[in-house]
């Protein structure tokens, strides 16, 4: 049965959407792909702000399920926009449990449910996005979040 | 629609919209209510009143089961026994709508922009559900007890009642160019009115009131090019209204959605509070222990002239400080120019 679903992917202050109906199997089909923005200004109110926004549109658009990746742990040591990420991680997380299921998964586990090769591979290969999906174009950039659609697909 | 006798209370007028006057009343559920009365306009036949009459109804009924945080909530409606009028019996906003606020001056950056996200959620809600508000405008934007804002007044369920009421209502200032070339209505057009609902806002009522009536000029394209800016409004700010409001729809920000993603990033500080007061311009803003005040006087069209200082929130505290001036009277051009560099500093 096709669902609606959502991936996310939180870096710094912006959170990237990738919105697809996901049938049992075969291509998946997007519908929006978006990028949230945090307000300029007071953190608190900004935090506000964007937890609605995320909310608003899981509950407007019908998402059953949401898919974000997990924090992780830096090689190259942990920055205060590392935290920051982490918070609005948090926000996001928080927003979309209010509407629907969320699954947070590591990057890792991404690539051991989906396939052979690791993430950040399948995110260079254009023509396997183009096997992938259907609708409306996705941004390269937003090829992270598509992927934990494939991965969740897969493992559910 | 219901058959039993309405037990709402109606009070006193407290505003009036397209096609008739807000009442608040008390109704035995939900307390305190404002009641919008809808009735049969002498000059309308029985069979036109009976569409309207179909359209709010079919529009009620959606909103009734739409329920969001930033929509007026419709509680029932109610029709007389000669069904000649309608109750359309709302959630009472205690803080009005923001044509009040848009009539006393300029409001400052953070309001707007919260106002606007507000809206925008609830915009994005009801096109989600399909659906075209088509009056976007500071009137038609109620301001709970908590606040928050909420559109209203969903009087224009049909494409064909916008050009029938627009004149009297006042509203086709918020009409897209492509309204007024072919009349029909989209999401990009409540794109369009919600642009031209925070340039509003934004300057309040004294300072719109300057410029030509947009009913009367948006039909010759290239309006946004026309917008008269107060100086403090960034440049951020002037180009996210401006993308709003491109004549070809396809060439506006498309969606919410991307509404949204421009709103986020539009800066809030220094948030001045401004006045516009005959010729007088005058904003204010508090910095730490001292208060700005810049004062802007337009002699006439061609002789301005401007100061700027800070003063001590206290009285005594300190001396006043001057930061910056004209050069004695000057033209209009280098009056704006140097308010906007001094703005931007």
């Amino acid at each position: 049965m096709t669902e609606r679903w959502v991936g996310l992917v939180i870096s710094g202050e912006k959170v990237t959407v990738a919105d697809a109906e996901v049938p049992d199997d075969g291509p998946l089909i997007l519908q929006a792909d978006l990028t949230w923005k945090l307000q300029t200004g007071s953190k608190p109110a900004a935090y506000y702000a964007l937890s609605q926004l995320c909310s608003n549109y899981l509950r407007e658009n019908g998402i059953e399920k949401v898919v974000i990746k997990a924090s992780a742990t830096s090689q190259s040591g942990v920055r205060l926009g590392h935290f920051h990420s982490a918070e609005l991680r948090g926000v996001i997380q928080s927003a979309a449990a209010s509407v629907c299921e969320v699954k947070v998964i590591p990057k890792a586990a991404v690539s051991k449910n989906f396939g052979d090769r690791k993430v950040d591979e399948y995110i260079k290969d254009t023509g396997f996005w183009g096997q992938e999906f259907n609708g409306k174009p996705l941004r390269s950039g937003s090829r992270e979040a598509a992927m934990l659609l494939l991965a969740e697909r897969k493992q559910a | 629609m219901t058959a039993f006798v309405s037990e709402i209370v109606v009070g006193k007028k407290i505003g009036s919209g397209h096609f008739g006057d807000v009442h608040l009343a008390t109704d035995p559920v939900h307390g305190e209510v404002a009641v919008k009365i809808i009735s049969q306009e002498p000059t309308e036949s029985d069979g036109v009143w009976g569409h309207r009459k179909a359209g709010f109804l079919a529009e009620a009924q959606n909103l009734a089961s739409a329920a969001h945080d930033n929509i007026v909530p419709v509680h029932h409606l109610v029709e007389s026994v000669d069904g000649k009028s309608i109750q359309y019996c709302m959630k009472f906003c205690s803080g009005g709508s923001l044509h009040s606020r848009y009539e006393v001056g300029p409001l400052p950056l953070s309001a707007v922009r919260k106002a606007g996200a507000e809206v925008l959620l609830g915009l994005d809600a009801l096109h989600a559900r399909g659906m075209i508000h088509r009056d976007i405008k500071p009137g038609n934007i109620l301001i709970d007890e908590n606040g928050v804002a909420r559109i209203g007044d969903f009087g224009l369920v049909t494409d064909d009642l916008i050009f029938g009421y627009a004149d009297r209502a006042g509203y086709s200032d918020h009409l897209a160019y492509e309204v007024w070339a072919d009349g029909v209505t989209s999401v990009r057009s409540d794109v369009w009115a919600f642009g031209m609902t925070l340039y509003r806002l934004l300057h309040g009522h004294s300072w719109y009131s300057e410029s030509e009536l947009p009913r009367l000029s948006i039909h010759e394209g290239g309006f946004r090019d026309h917008l008269l800016w107060l100086p403090h409004v960034p440049r951020r700010w002037r180009r996210a209204i401006r993308s709003m409001m491109v004549d070809d729809p396809h060439k506006r920000l498309q969606s919410v959605g991307q509404v949204q993603q421009v709103i986020a990033g539009l800066p809030i500080a220094p948030d001045w509070s401004c006045e516009v007061a005959g010729s007088y311009v005058r904003w204010r803003r508090e910095n730490g222990k001292r208060i700005v005040k810049v004062e802007w006087n337009r002699i006439s069209a061609r002789r301005h002239e401007w100061k700027a200082w800070s003063e001590p929130a206290v009285a005594g505290a300190g001396n006043n400080r001057k930061l910056g001036a004209s050069d004695g009277v000057v033209g209009a051009r280098q009056a704006i120019g140097d308010l906007e560099r001094f703005f931007l500093s």
